[in-house]
């Protein structure tokens, strides 16, 4: 499994941290122009506003602790990836550490694939 | 599909390394070829072949009773540009989020 992971450390307590992650209104303000999302595990995660909106689900919630969603690009779910948000302390504030994980493999970019089929 | 953990994963083994090194740099060898110079038996060096082939990384070719392997790198390149891809977009996402969080 390929995974890309970004750690920042903010100047805020966990549960102001824990909301800028999961209230919508606040996702809006980062993640992408218009975010949907239930916080709550089972519950819905969209994004939009942005060249390649995505849907997803939250797969686990522990409050301060833990977020972690599965989304993929629409109708694409074959590229779904995971994205965990993992909550420590810090002696600046609250640290988070973003990990995404490809699950089933990435689509090879349209520049290889011509070469790759004239390998065949 | 290219799976850059299956890219990576087929890349971490020293002597599988070598031996898509050796591929790469000689244009095309058999695994009989491959052996003769690395301190492993034909076997191996085809099961690591067969492994690297599974991640795309060489392809194989009949060429008359011999099977002959060519090194691939698009799994590479289209490996690391998803790497690059997804971690600049956290890159620009936290830079807002650190913004918001600045802002108070």
């Amino acid at each position: 499994m390929a995974s890309v992971t970004r750690e920042i450390v903010l100047p805020a307590e966990r549960d102001e941290t824990w909301r800028w992650l999961t209230d919508p209104g606040e996702l809006s303000r980062w993640l992408a122009p218009e975010v949907e999302l239930e916080p709550w595990e089972g519950g819905t995660v969209e994004t939009a506003g942005e060249p390649d909106p995505r849907t997803g689900i939250v797969e686990r919630l522990d409050e301060n602790e833990l977020l972690r969603i599965r989304w993929w690009p629409l109708e694409d779910e074959d590229a779904a990836t995971t994205v965990e948000f993992e909550l420590d302390d810090d002696p600046a504030g609250t640290r988070v550490r973003v990990t995404e994980t490809e699950t089933e493999g990435v689509p090879a970019s349209s520049s290889a694939r011509p070469r790759a089929l004239a390998c065949a | 599909m290219i799976d850059p953990g299956a890219v990576f994963g087929a890349l971490a083994d020293d002597t599988r390394r070598t031996v898509f090194v050796r591929v790469a740099a000689s244009g095309q060898a058999t695994a009989s070829e491959l052996a003769r110079d690395l301190p492993v038996t034909r076997q191996a060096v085809a099961k690591h072949l067969s492994l690297l082939a599974s991640a795309g990384l060489v392809e194989s070719e009949r060429v008359g009773r011999e099977t002959r392997f060519h090194a691939r790198s698009e799994p590479l390149s289209d490996a690391i540009d998803w790497m690059t891809s997804i971690g600049g977009r956290w890159d620009e996402r936290l830079a807002r989020l650190a913004a918001l969080a600045d802002s108070g």
